[in-house]
């Protein structure tokens, strides 16, 4: 149904300055299911993932004029969809972290879990900070600067988490 | 599932250079990538269905045509060049009204369209965007209900992207809080830079110093302030009151205020303490319901003629946040911030009319923004230190409450906004209220395209109003405050501006498209001379003609690494800079920086002297300029600073470049004050005071509060 398929990501974020929706969403389709991933890795619950991709997409369509370089499209929306995500991790933070320390303690070592159980065993912030480099690539440096921690803090805890999974997979 | 030994062996063998532990990582990594490789996506977020959902909005919106005024962050910006900007202004009466509300005007573009909002009956505000605002009147309320009116329609906008947000508001200047006020440099009224010296010259000359103020000749409060004779220490919940006349420092008179009563500046003149404090009240709406925390800013003058007894002589009260104040002459000029209760019933004026001594402002007291809509005010009251239980006169300023600059004869109330049906850029709205002797007058009011740094952005010499802005597209407006990092959107194409206004607010002059892709660190006036900084990687001081308020000329451009953030008059043609200093990848910060700038030459500047603190990453400077002592007769500089805990440094500058003669480590962290009284160096943090003897820095006495 995408007549826009052919088209260079720069004219459709060209079109899609002008208010172009089916030129927006070509663009969002060639990586929604990267936003998806992403935060439902990175979120607790799957509706709290649906919910934070969807914010992530109504701010882009509103902001994509101030969108400089036609050709950062992905990286652009991914730090709104990280922005969006952090802000609810935020809002539900305290209620949950109890939860999710009592959780961790529960499990031994030689279990097997799937990726997305593993990652609900690390603490908030973690998820973020595999996600971000597992799935985005990102640098310790780059991810600080997301998450406002230093990048040694980011690289320590990156190990830890990855070490933590590296038992639970 | 079991980890392969084989995948794991031929990753070593394959990245002799990594540890173990990074390729254990990098196979996890992997793995999570494969098995995460498939999943579902709901229904709802099908490219389909987003689709769908994007046309409703578009086409929503479209009926509606809200305008979008968003708010724009302190620390963005930087982006592309403006379009032409207009701005203008009209004579502007309103049938039954009093003259007072009228002005000024002017035509600063050539454009004299009418601004939408006055015909607004347009609906579809989707605005061809060569229709500029064109006028700069200010108008002061119908009524209440025209402002209810504004809150209404600023309620709407909020409401309509949901949490996206077509807000107006204001932006949250990243500097300075004491903000407004003076400018010691372009105080002067010399022409040339070396006479525009210091306010602390004055204090030094009354033998002890004074605030670091922003405007020479106007007064600012502080959290320490002396005359010559005590101390006056703003502690938490108390104000004390320490004797300085003998080396052995005393406690005298406290004056503790209650629990609900936020103290934030105190000022001492005449013999008399003006303390200025927040106070929260809450009012539970009578039937326990819809109780909302209403607050007050107060204004309570004591008599401390004997320092002992601090006895009230009165207060002004007003509604809202306190936000700064000024002194020039024996008034005392409040302002506070006030936000209306977005959802108060129109009835109840209360909640959204903001009151002054109890009682509520009249609405030809009230000035209407240039947009139409609003949820906050500047309140501002005078009164006289003779009479401090009764305002002398009140007038509020409505919109988004911005940074205030205070003149020795104007207050200028600017806020920042960004709307997209009239410009790409964001923008500036300038309010100008004149005062003498207590009283005060809108004069007028216009707009400009980009947006401050702070408060030495902004600076009046002879009449002219002078503003260096960085002029970019509304980067990080609107939905979540997202973004403020990286190339995505944080730092776009952008330029720089100085315009020159006329008392009118009439522009007369302009220079725009400076320093592209950089914006406004730090900026002075000095007299006729201009000098700011931008900042990507490398540090360029402009120096700026402004002797022809009609060609204003960049007369040079010095690039150094890193920037200042704060730039200072420092005598016989020097300009001390405070800032930091950044690796030529302009990428990490080496640490706290001093520059010494020569600008005797109206050719540009020349970088003199620097001295680089290692182990310091920031200074209280940065973001309060009351936090500088800086001496010229004496050639020191104090600050505190943070590295390894907080620190308090003195600094000489002279033949030999600077040279810190002082390093103090503090307990914990506070706002800590340097200051002069007589031959003796006090150093307030927290509740300690400690004196010292310049010359051989050592201490002589200390006192716990």
């Amino acid at each position: 149904m995408y007549d826009y398929g052919s088209h260079s990501e720069e004219q459709l974020i060209r079109k899609a300055k002008r208010g172009d929706v089916k030129a927006f969403s070509e663009l969002y389709a060639r990586i929604y299911k990267e936003l998806y991933r992403f935060a439902l890795y990175t979120m607790k619950h799957p509706q709290d993932a649906e919910d934070a991709v969807s914010e992530t997409v109504i701010a882009a369509y509103e902001n994509i004029g101030k969108l400089k370089k036609e050709t950062s499209f992905r990286g652009w929306i991914f730090k709104i969809l990280v922005n969006c995500c952090k802000k609810h991790l935020q809002q539900v933070c305290r209620t949950e972290q109890l939860n999710e320390e009592m959780a961790v303690q529960e499990v031994s070592q030689e279990e097997n879990y799937d990726v997305r159980e593993a990652f609900m065993r690390l603490e908030e912030v973690d998820r973020m900070i595999v996600s971000c480099s597992v799935f985005e690539g990102y640098s310790s440096d780059e991810i600080g600067e997301i998450l406002e921690l230093k990048p040694a803090t980011v690289r320590s805890r990156k190990s830890r988490a990855l070490e933590k999974m590296r038992g639970m997979l | 599932m079991s980890w392969d030994n084989k995948e794991l062996e031929s990753m070593h063998a394959g990245n002799q250079n990594k540890d173990k532990n990074e390729i254990n990582e990098e196979l996890v990594e992997k793995r999570i990538r494969q098995q995460t490789e498939k999943i579902e996506v709901p229904e709802s977020l099908c490219p389909e269905s987003i689709e769908k959902l994007l046309q409703e909005k578009k086409q929503e919106s479209e009926k509606t045509g809200k305008k979008q005024v968003r708010r724009k962050y302190g620390y963005t910006v930087a982006v592309a060049v403006c379009c032409a900007l207009a701005v203008g202004v009209a004579v502007w009466s309103r049938s039954g009204h009093s003259e007072e509300k009228t002005v000024q005007t002017a035509d600063m573009a050539g454009n004299s369209e009418k601004q939408k909002t006055e015909n607004s009956e347009n609906g579809s505000a989707a605005a061809d965007s060569s229709e500029k605002y064109a006028e700069t009147k200010i108008a002061s309320a119908k009524d209440y209900d025209e402002i209810y009116q504004y809150l209404r329609e600023e309620n709407e906008g909020n409401n309509i992207g949901g949490s996206a947000g077509n807000v107006t508001e204001s932006i949250q200047y990243s500097g300075n809080r004491g903000l407004a006020s003076s400018d010691n440099a372009a105080a002067a009224g010399a022409s040339s830079a070396e006479k525009a010296v210091l306010g602390s010259e004055s204090a030094s000359a009354a033998g002890y110093s004074d605030t670091n103020v922003r405007e020479d000749g106007v007064s600012e409060g502080d959290v320490v302030k002396t005359d010559g004779k005590y101390l006056y220490i703003l502690n938490n919940q108390k104000v004390q009151i320490v004797s300085i006349e003998q080396e052995k420092m005393e406690q005298l008179g406290t004056v503790r205020l209650d629990d609900d009563q936020y103290i934030s500046e105190i000022y001492v003149q005449d013999g008399k303490l003006l303390i200025v404090y927040t106070k929260t009240e809450y009012n539970d709406g009578g039937d326990g319901y819809g109780g909302m925390y209403k607050q007050y800013t107060v204004a309570e003058t004591y008599d401390v003629s004997n320092p002992k007894k601090p006895e009230s002589l009165g207060k002004v009260t007003q509604s809202g946040d306190f936000y700064t104040m000024r002194v020039r002459g024996e008034y005392v000029y409040l302002l506070s911030n006030f936000y209306a209760d977005m959802s108060a019933g129109k009835n109840d004026t209360d909640a959204y009319i903001p009151q002054v001594q109890g009682k509520a402002l009249a609405s030809d007291s009230i000035y209407m923004p240039q947009y139409k809509r609003g949820s906050q005010y500047t309140v501002i009251s005078s009164f006289s230190l003779k009479n401090p239980d009764k305002k002398a006169e009140s007038k509020a300023i409505f919109g988004c409450s911005g940074m205030v600059y205070v003149s020795k004869d104007s207050i200028y109330v600017c806020e920042a906004v960004f709307d997209s049906k009239e410009s790409d850029v964001t923008q500036t709205c300038i309010r100008k209220i004149t005062y003498e002797d207590g009283s005060l007058e809108a004069v007028g009011q216009t707009k400009v395209d980009g947006t401050l740094n702070d408060s030495f952005s902004i600076d009046e010499y002879e009449g002219n109003l002078r503003i260096v802005t960085t002029v970019s597209t509304a980067g990080n407006s609107g939905v979540t405050p997202i973004i403020r990092f990286g190339d995505a959107n944080g730092i776009q194409e952008g330029s720089n501006a100085l315009y020159v206004l006329d008392k009118n607010l009439k522009m007369i002059g302009q220079i725009e498209g400076l320093a592209k892709d950089e914006q406004i660190y730090s900026a002075r006036f000095m007299g006729e001379v201009g000098y700011f900084v931008t900042y990507q990687q490398v540090d360029p001081l402009f120096s700026v003609d402004l002797s022809n308020p009609e060609k204003p000329e960049v007369t040079g451009t010095l690039k150094i690494t890193g920037f200042s953030e704060y730039l200072h008059p420092f005598g016989d043609g020097l300009l001390l800079g405070i800032g930091m200093d950044v690796d030529e990848t302009g990428t990490a910060t080496n640490g706290v920086k001093l520059s010494m700038f020569d600008v005797s030459n109206p050719e540009g500047a020349e970088e003199i002297q620097k001295y680089l603190l290692e182990d310091c990453y920031s200074t209280d400077i940065s973001h309060n300029y009351k936090a500088a002592f800086i001496d010229i007769k004496k050639q020191l500089i104090g600050f505190s600073g943070y590295g390894q805990g907080q620190h308090y440094y003195i600094f000489t500058y002279g033949d030999a470049g600077f040279q810190c003669i002082f390093d103090r480590e503090l307990n914990g962290y506070s706002e800590a004050r340097g200051l002069y009284a007589g031959d003796t160096f006090y150093l307030v943090s927290g509740n300690t005071v400690e004196s010292y003897a310049p010359g051989n820095w050592e201490k002589l006495d200390d006192i716990v509060l």
